[in-house]
């Protein structure tokens, strides 16, 4: 060791514990950093000594200081796992509830004057009609005022689903564009990595934002991350990450998104399904492979002689069921017809099926009260001749075939009174026969069905109003459903945050002590220098004096 | 387990918040006076409970109304019957005096009051309630009865004396579809269709009155006329002819011997007459018993819903007084708890 190397000794151990004061500084200043991970000083004890063969065994060796092997994050990779697992069930969650709510804020009328009480309303007319008003001009009017009041109702509650529509389509093409920025960022990070790896560099600082971006990405699509190693060559392996998609459908992996550096874009397309492009690389150019034969060998053009080539990694696009997370749900509530799907697909309850809902009660109820007032109970259509007022009460303002609840209006003819309201279906009846109008009151008691998108299926049968309360009813228990499973989700990421926390988490009390504890050491190791040259001023100066 | 200082802020703060939203909710069920959901999505068992509450509640009130609208006509009704019976009373006074052979001008005088009260019986069933002709049976837009100067009665246009049932005659036939007619109106008797789309009688009310039903039609086997005020305009028509002593023509019918027989049927007459109005009086009592049946019902549903739709104010106010002590105390802890650590007490 010599008679100074003790001065050596000392100097490693206030280097060192100058270091980790660095160090715990760094992790105070950052304890509210997004995603920092508390970092911790490696150090091991310094030897310089061997085992030789003729080594004497009665010299002793104390051990030459300490040594810094570096600066290393605290983190457990599995708890992130989990933790991301359940972010993706907090943001399809997430997601649905808000679509369910805005969806919730046009139909609901639960309290306050909506198209259910209109209904009621319209059913009250004809009751006041028929007693004792029978061929009234004016209560004729009053009902025809209640019926526009309803089509208004049913117009102004298309119009702002459309709207409710429209918006959430923009959010969702804004989301995906996020998501492939957030996908070509982490690509950017991987290739910093791998530089600093590469020049040996533990770059924390990078890691840190891996995982903040990660965590994130997690919300929009449940995503499998592994670490493998990546293979310089003269024994030299660096860290490469690779994000594929779960198939929900499977559990299992499916298209890559990143590997390394790199990485696939994802679009949407006009079906409002993602497309997951084919791998490329760093310059945007899809990463090519040769086509191998049946015989394991590159196939050649049969007229040009060249290397067939094909993608490496093609994707494709995420078809219903593998989808899972943000995105998923924002596309489910964009394209969810529900029961009114003709071929299964879109099975869940998003905007179109309310849309489609809507349109069918519109369409129901104009159907049954034209039908009333256009034909008598065996079905053969009233001459307007011999009946007066008889034709349709309702048509389309837009004069397309179908009425909808975008399109229902009361008809010209009965705004000008051409048309009005048919007391009764007899031909020359007294002025007070109201056989028809008690019609029209039993309407809105009858049981009607309403069909679904596939044949033979019934999706509610009930009252017009029935039918109203029926859908706020099924948005309703969808809406707490998904609740439930959000607050489940959301403690439970809640407690993973927690537990991950306590592993790469500053504590302040912790840091404090650590403080206490590195600046007891820097004294000691001082004080240790102190006692050395007391010593060496002895040898030095005192010694045979 | 490792407790870092952000874990506990960060479950402090989503504590708070939970609290926060629980003392907001409190707050909101106290102001809206205890309303405990506003859309399905709160409670969906609930809100469906509601939503067919209020929707039976809404045709309870239509039933009323309508109800009461009928209660009036058949008040109307029953006021004209009384005076129609006030007029027999006067026209049989008159009659008794004819047949006790008064002399002088004094039958033709008996003649021309027997017209004229028969007019004053056509003016009281031509009463209308609201826009409609009381008596009109299912025609209330038209005056039902008209009497003409030959003291011919016609009810709708119809000579009420040659609606005999057992005529052959397809206009008379056609005619006595009159005494058939309904007009049905929904007072919460459980109003529903049959098969062919036609009301099911039992379960709304007949809200129709025919006039010529209750004064009597037809004639009897010897053409003397059923219907009262016909008898009683006949009567009058006869008497109109007597000359200055007080005698009838005999030629080329027996006025007198008609006088008699006619004098005979007016009791008869007015025996159908009371039938006819007794009908009604005990569909005027239906009606009675049905509005207090109605608003009985309307009361339960209110109740009904009102207990589905709100809490009790106290139960309200008592959540809200929780709710608040709840987030006091979140934020007694918050300021204990977070405020110290361990380099607060370095030296």
């Amino acid at each position: 060791m010599g008679s100074f190397g003790d001065f050596i000794i000392a100097r490693t151990g206030m280097m060192s514990s100058q270091m980790a004061l660095n160090i715990t500084g760094q992790n105070i200043s950052n304890i509210n950093t997004s995603g920092y991970t508390r970092r911790t000083l490696d150090q091991s004890t310094f030897v310089v000594n061997g085992s030789g063969l003729y080594r004497s065994s009665s010299t002793v060796y104390a051990g030459a200081g300490v040594m810094m092997n570096g600066v290393s994050q605290l983190r457990d990779p599995y708890l992130d796992i989990r933790f991301r697992n359940e972010m993706s069930g907090v943001g399809s969650a997430d997601s649905l509830l808000a679509g369910m709510e805005q969806i919730n804020s046009v139909i609901n009328d639960v309290g306050i004057k909506g198209i259910t009480t209109q209904f009621q309303d319209l059913l009250d007319k004809f009751g006041k009609l028929n007693a004792n008003k029978v061929g009234t001009a004016e209560f004729d009017n009053l009902i025809k005022n209640s019926a526009q009041s309803l089509c208004q109702l049913f117009n102004l509650a298309a119009s702002k689903l459309q709207d409710v529509k429209d918006n959430y389509e923009t959010k969702y093409k804004e989301e995906v564009g996020n998501v492939d920025t957030l996908i070509q960022n982490i690509r950017d990070i991987n290739e910093q990595i791998r530089k600093a790896d590469i020049n040996g560099d533990s770059a924390l600082e990078l890691r840190d934002q891996r995982n903040t971006l990660l965590d994130e990405l997690s919300q929009y699509m449940k995503v499998d991350i592994t670490y493998d190693k990546e293979d310089l060559g003269a024994g030299v392996e660096i860290e490469k990450l690779t994000i594929k998609m779960v198939d929900k459908s499977t559990g299992k992996p499916s298209y890559t998104l990143v590997d390394g550096i790199n990485s696939a874009n994802i679009e949407m397309n006009d079906d409002y399904s993602i497309n997951v492009s084919a791998l490329k690389d760093r310059n945007g150019n899809v990463i090519q492979t040769p086509k191998l034969g049946a015989d394991g060998k590159p196939e050649t053009d049969p007229v040009t002689g060249a290397v067939i080539m094909v993608d490496a990694v093609p994707n494709g696009d995420i078809t219903e069921g593998m989808g899972y997370g943000a995105l998923e749900s924002m596309r489910q509530i964009l394209t969810g017809q529900g029961e009114y799907s003709v071929n299964g697909e879109n099975a869940n309850k998003g905007i179109p099926y309310y849309q489609a809902s809507l349109d069918a009660l519109a369409k129901t109820f104009a159907d049954a009260m034209n039908r009333l007032n256009t034909q008598d109970a065996n079905g053969t259509a009233l001459d307007p001749n011999k009946i007066p007022g008889a034709g349709n009460l309702f048509e389309t303002s837009d004069k397309t075939a179908d009425i909808t609840a975008a399109n229902i209006s009361i008809s010209d003819e009965w705004r000008n009174g051409t048309v009005s309201i048919v007391a009764s279906t007899q031909e020359n009846a007294p002025s007070d026969a109201n056989d028809n109008i008690l019609r029209f009151q039993a309407l809105f008691s009858q049981n009607i069905s309403y069909e679904g998108g596939q044949a033979g299926s019934v999706i509610y049968n009930g009252t017009f109003e029935g039918f109203y309360a029926n859908m706020q009813g099924v948005l309703g228990l969808d809406i707490q459903a998904t609740s439930s499973m959000y607050d489940t989700y959301a403690t439970a990421a809640d407690d993973l945050n927690n537990s991950r926390d306590g592993v790469s988490g500053v504590d302040l009390n912790e840091e404090g002590v650590n403080m206490m504890q590195y600046q007891k050491a820097f004294a000691a190791s001082c004080r240790m220098v102190t006692a050395l040259d007391e010593l060496m001023d002895q040898v030095i100066n005192r010694m045979g004096v | 387990m490792r407790v870092t200082t952000n874990s506990t802020l960060r479950t402090y703060r989503s504590s708070l918040a939970r609290a926060t939203l629980s003392q907001y909710n409190a707050m909101n069920l106290v102001l809206s006076d205890g309303r405990l959901f506003n859309s399905f999505a709160d409670s969906p068992a609930r809100a469906t409970e509601s939503y067919r509450l209020h929707s039976a509640y809404a045709k309870n009130q239509t039933q009323q109304e309508t109800n009461a609208t009928m209660v009036g006509k058949f008040e109307q009704a029953h006021s004209s019957m009384q005076q129609i019976s006030d007029q027999y009373n006067k026209a049989l006074e008159q009659a008794m005096k004819a047949q006790n052979t008064p002399t002088g001008g004094a039958l033709k005088e008996l003649g021309t009051t027997l017209k004229g009260v028969a007019e004053g019986m056509v003016y009281t069933l031509n009463v209308k309630y609201g826009d409609k002709y009381v008596f009109a049976g299912a025609d209330g837009d038209n005056a039902p009865f008209e009497l003409r100067d030959d003291g011919t009665l016609l009810f709708r246009g119809v000579d009420v004396n040659s609606l005999d049932p057992a005529s052959t005659d397809p206009a008379v036939q056609e005619a006595l579809k009159m005494l058939d007619e309904h007009a049905y109106v929904d007072v919460g008797l459980g109003f529903a269709l049959d098969g062919n789309q036609e009301v099911i009688p039992s379960t709304a009310f007949d809200s129709s009155i025919s006039g010529l039903k209750i004064m009597g039609y037809g004639t009897d086997d010897n053409g003397n006329p059923n219907n009262m005020i016909s008898i009683i305009s006949r009567l009058g028509q006869i008497y109109s002819q007597a000359d200055e002593e007080g005698n009838l023509p005999t030629q080329p019918n027996d006025l007198a011997a008609e006088a008699e027989q006619l004098f005979g049927k007016m009791k008869d007459s007015f025996t159908n007459v009371n039938t006819q109005w007794a009908t009604i009086t005990s569909r005027a009592q239906f009606l009675d018993s049905n509005e207090t049946r109605l608003v009985e019902t309307g009361d339960n549903l209110t109740e009904q819903f009102t207990s589905v739709d709100k809490t009790d104010m106290a139960d309200a106010l008592t959540t809200f007084a929780y709710a608040q002590y709840t987030y006091n105390a979140a934020l007694r802890v918050g300021n204990q708890v977070l405020s110290q650590s361990f380099i607060d007490y370095m030296g």
